[in-house]
């Protein structure tokens, strides 16, 4: 068969003449297609025609007969024959590396599998300018000391060409159980293996003992193929053997499975030495459960099997144009293979760059065609990607703006988030993945410490949080960004600490399962601080969480009063501003106080707008929870409907509501100013009440005395509470009542005063305070001094005088015997 | 009654001592008003309002002494001092001021003297003036808003006294319940001599004079004076 060139009719599409596949090679054979095609292109519009007589053959170096690399050339051989290349393949068995790159220097070969340390010092030897007395006086050359004893002489003027990294081959210490050698410093005690000489294997075998220390004359060797080997240490015979094979290796699966051999990391001080002395290598691991019962990863080197080829002489012209067209065939048949279910035992997968740490060897003008274009095809599908994600991100973004579900970004500006500490720990994280990356794609070849993903992780964890060290990283550039990552990260940190200092230094410190149930007090001022002291007395058994909300206008002093107080949190906000009021969580709150200016410290706020403010806060809440929009007012803003306030004296609704809001008013004001919220406020109007204070206290002396007794929480009985009224009192008269709690001495004894009738869940209804006010509604549910016939209900609350409410609480509990005794007749 | 340091923010004052005072105005101004200044003419005497320029402690105590005397301060039945406008420390001037009441009731009956503060903390400065009710406007304020925090029904039973809805008042024991216990008088009196319901709620002992509420159910009464009744208007 002559071929005339390559051109696209020369090649059919692999579908229609390679055997059935399974779907896992179709998409592998779909990017093939298209490369294929593309070299057809090129060679048909780039290269002329020729019809010449060609060599129909090309000499292939392959290994053992029934080596790894025997195996590889059958493939590509049938790979060939399958993409009806217009040439066959003169697979020549050798004894591996050495032999295959003596015969490719000799041109014995156009082609060869080689192992790529061994190809690289073949190729620095070319490289080295051999002296005359090189050359030996028979016209042979004298043996190097490069690898395979591959002197400057042989090597000279040999332009050797890497059309494909195709394999890759991990060192292998096998170690017969049960030792475990961390060291190889006594291997010369030992029985060893370490290849056949002449192979790959033995030659990276040598390179390793010579990283520890020893020559290969000095050891112990078993010389043998891999087979007798294997045998020779199920016999006891060997300590140790190096291989250099593909990961999953049979025989050594068998060993291991067998409980023959352990597969051992190479110790760390011959990996370093070897990585440095030679950068052909790189680093690379044995994965976990790669043998059978290997559960742990196993930390090696690794060194590829290229296919290598003998540019030929410039002048040659043909020749050149021939072999070119012969590559482009070959790396068309390494496709096949790589796809070929039946092939993937073999492990092939190829690659141009990035198998080794340094890859001195220039790639074929071919092979870098295919790398550029498949380059540019990966480059056009991430492009393609980004395009695509960007889209769906660009329109989903819309459509929930739309909606209305993404932030206002006024609230979300850069300046706010400042002072998030979210956002500096962001930072650090992305300051350590990007630097793990970084590192790791620049030294995981030649780096045991950044092996792995997790290794370089870890790694740059310790540099981002202070610990830069340069004997962890090798490369200048890696040591940069390395130095940049603990900058980063330092800087970050400080950012982190300082926004938590901020947040806990703050006095709005923000306590979100404090605000449910709570006390809200607006534009607090000194006067007040016996309202919280009040609070914090010991006779409630419920004490709330206060959230005072201050002024700039309070002294210092009182603030720092405040904050020494259990369970008050105090915010120094704008009280009649909704959106400053949004923290609050004002609709859950048990209860809200706004209090009036304070007239000496000129504070400018009035009740009536914070009243104003509250409202607004509670409608935003509720006009983003209910399905209806809320009805527009008479001014044309929108107002909330209608709220049902939470229940009075106990626990706030769940939904939102308004709740119970005293407002603190004066007498120079007319009481109609808080009528637009008169269904909900109570307004306590603190000098008119003063003023009935004293004048009583004028007209009865005793008033003064008894107030001050029942209003304050001192450490007497006459502090006044309610409680539900047991079951045992419900349809009894007052007077039962009456008689049965006034009759038990147990503990301080309470002092019956009259019912609250707390009907329902809520304080008042609406429908009520439409015609009245909250104020008159909770009036008429108090009932002091009821009737005696007045029957009890269900829902009725006991108002008395106890020592405090835990002791009203259990006297009650203690009421039920004598609630079951029959009533002695009253006297009329 | 005597309203010292008035000014017309202190009417809300005037207006709830006349709803209290059950005074005939056959027998007398109810209210008499000692101010400073001028009288702003929207003011002026009534039937039942009178109103004595008095001269600031601080510049003649014992012109305001003399005043207090012309006005029969003594016979007055309670005398509230409110606190001095433009002065710098209105509570001393509030205690000079009893000082001066003191003096000018010497050798006959002591009005009750409630004196209003502005500083909680002055408070203990009262003592020995005989001033019977040191009163704060911010801790009224504060009790009522505590007890709107703590319970709602409570609050509305201290509005409700605040507002005169309930009256405490002071009865004498019956004899019957002498020899018996609180919880035994507390359980038997349940309606007044007018057939009104009341509650016992506490006694005036004997000892001080001092009202206690809700003295236990197993205090005897033999030595207690009186008993703290709480009913309606």
């Amino acid at each position: 068969m002559i071929v005339t060139g390559w051109t696209p009719r020369d090649r059919r599409e692999p579908a229609l003449v390679h055997p059935p596949r399974s779907p896992i090679g179709s998409k592998r054979l779909r990017s093939n297609t298209r490369l294929t095609l593309v070299l057809g292109v090129w060679f048909a519009v780039l290269l002329p025609a020729r019809a010449q007589a060609e060599p129909t053959v090309y000499r292939f170096g392959a290994g053992s007969k029934s080596g790894g690399f025997t195996q590889i050339s059958n493939a590509l051989a049938e790979g060939l024959r399958a993409t009806e290349a217009p040439f066959e393949l003169d697979i020549q068995h050798t004894d591996g590396s050495c032999a295959n790159i003596r015969r490719l220097l000799r041109g014995e070969i156009e082609f060869a599998l080689v192992q790529y340390d061994v190809a690289a010092e073949a190729f620095q030897a070319g490289r080295t300018v051999a002296a005359p007395e090189a050359e030996a006086t028979d016209g042979e050359s004298r043996q190097g000391g490069f690898m395979c004893r591959i002197s400057s002489a042989m090597a000279k003027g040999v332009q050797l060409r890497m059309i494909a990294a195709v394999t890759d081959g991990a060192v292998h210490v096998l170690v017969r159980r049960p030792v475990q050698l961390d060291s190889f410093d006594r291997l010369t005690d030992h029985r060893i293996y370490i290849g056949t000489r002449g192979s790959g294997s033995f030659e990276t075998a040598r390179v390793i003992v010579g990283a520890a220390g020893l020559t290969v004359d000095k050891l112990d060797r078993l010389d043998a193929d891999g087979g007798d080997a294997f045998e020779a240490m199920r016999r006891d015979e060997i300590l140790m053997m190096l291989r250099t094979t593909e990961p999953g290796d049979r025989q050594i699966s068998a060993a291991v499975a067998d409980g023959i051999a352990t597969v051992n990391p190479l110790p760390d001080d011959v990996l370093e030495r070897l990585i440095d002395a030679y950068p052909y290598y790189r680093v690379c691991e044995i994965k976990a459960n790669t043998y059978p019962g290997m559960e742990y990863v196993v930390p090696t080197v690794c060194v590829s099997t290229v296919v290598l080829t003998v540019l030929p002489p410039p002048t040659d012209e043909a020749r050149r144009l021939e072999m070119d067209a012969a590559v482009g065939r070959i790396l068309t048949a390494i496709d096949w293979v790589e796809a070929a279910p039946a092939h993937e035992g073999l492990q092939v997968h190829h690659r141009f760059r990035g198998f080794a740490e340094r890859e001195p060897i220039p790639v074929h003008s071919v092979a870098e065609t295919v790398e550029r274009l498949e380059f540019r095809h990966r480059l056009l599908w991430a492009f393609g990607s980004l395009l695509m994600v960007t889209a769906i991100i660009v329109v989903v973004r819309r459509l929930l703006q739309r909606r209305g579900l993404l932030k206002d970004p006024l609230e979300s500006g850069i300046e706010g988030q400042l002072s998030n500490p979210l956002i500096p720990f962001a930072g650090f994280v992305a300051v350590v993945l990007s630097a793990t990356f970084m590192v790791w794609s620049l030294e995981h070849d030649s780096n045991a410490r950044v092996r792995t993903l997790t290794d370089s992780f870890w790694e740059m964890n310790m540099f981002a949080t202070g610990n830069f060290s340069t004997d962890s990283l090798k490369t200048s550039s890696a040591r940069f960004i390395g130095a940049t990552a603990t900058i980063g990260g330092l800087g970050l940190l400080a950012w982190f600490t300082a926004a938590l200092t901020s947040i806990f230094a703050r006095e709005e410190m923000r306590v979100p399962w404090r605000l449910r149930n709570h006390i809200v007090i607006l534009n607090f001022r000194e006067e007040m601080l016996q309202l919280i002291r009040m609070l914090r007395s010991p006779g409630p058994l419920r004490s709330r969480a206060i959230h005072v909300v201050v002024s700039d206008a309070l002294p210092k002093r009182v603030r720092l009063h405040l904050a020494r107080v259990k369970g008050v949190t105090i915010y120094r906000r704008n009280p009649e501003i909704p959106e400053d009021l949004a923290s609050l969580r004002i609709p859950r709150a048990a209860r809200v106080i706004v209090l009036n200016r304070d007239a000496e410290a000129k504070s400018l706020y009035h009740p009536l707008r914070v009243a104003r403010a509250v409202h607004q806060a509670c409608s935003r809440v509720a006009s983003a929870g209910i399905a209806t929009r809320p009805k527009l007012g008479k001014t044309g803003f929108s107002v909330a409907p209608a709220q049902h306030p939470a229940l009075a004296s106990e626990d706030g609704s769940d939904g939102a509501s308004l709740p119970i809001t005293l407002v603190e008013a004066t007498a120079d004001e007319p009481s109609e100013i808080f009528e637009p919220f008169r269904e909900w406020i109570v307004p306590v109007q603190g000098r008119v009440l003063a003023d009935r204070w004293l004048a009583t206290a004028c007209v009865d002396p005793g008033f003064a005395e008894i107030f001050n007794g029942l209003a304050s929480f001192r450490e007497d009985n006459a502090e006044v509470y309610t409680a539900s009224l047991p079951p045992w009192f419900h349809g009894k008269p007052w007077r039962s009542v009456r008689r049965t709690l006034c009759a038990l001495e147990v503990r301080a004894g309470v002092v019956p005063l009259g019912i609250y009738r707390a009907v329902g869940i809520h304080a008042y209804e609406s429908g009520a305070t439409a015609r009245s006010s909250p104020q008159h509604e909770l009036q008429k549910r108090l009932i002091v001094n009821p009737p005696l016939d007045l029957r009890i209900g269900p829902e009725d609350r006991l108002l008395a005088f106890a020592e405090n409410e835990a002791d009203l609480l259990a006297v009650l509990r203690l009421s039920r015997r004598a609630a079951s005794e029959p009533e002695p007749p009253h006297a009329d | 009654m005597v309203i010292v340091h008035w000014t017309p923010k202190a009417q809300g004052l005037v207006d709830a001592l006349l709803g209290a005072s059950t005074r005939s105005p056959a027998l007398g101004p109810a209210v008499i008003c000692l101010f400073q200044g001028g009288l702003p003419p929207s003011h002026a005497d009534n039937a039942r309002v009178r109103f004595v320029r008095a001269s600031p402690v601080n510049e003649n105590l014992d012109a305001l002494t003399e005043t207090f005397r012309d006005i029969g301060i003594e016979r007055a039945r309670s005398i509230v001092v409110l606190p001095a406008v433009h002065v710098p420390e209105s509570d001393a001037h509030s205690r000079v001021t009893c000082l001066a009441i003191t003096r000018a009731c010497e050798g006959k009956r002591q009005p009750n003297i409630l004196v209003e503060v502005e500083d909680p903390d002055a408070a203990y400065e009262f003592a020995g003036v005989g001033v019977s009710t040191v009163f704060h406007s911010g801790y009224l304020r504060a009790a009522l808003f505590a007890h709107a925090c703590v319970d709602l029904g409570v609050f509305q039973f201290v509005y409700g006294l605040l507002q005169g809805r309930h009256r405490v008042r002071l009865i004498d024991v019956p004899p019957s319940l002498r020899s018996q216990t609180f919880g035994v008088a507390a359980q038997t009196m349940e309606t007044d001599e007018r057939g009104h319901p009341i509650i016992l709620i506490g006694v005036q002992v004997a000892d001080d004079n001092r009202l206690v509420i809700n003295p236990g159910p197993r205090h005897r009464l033999d030595s207690v004076l009186g008993f703290l009744t709480l009913g309606g208007p």
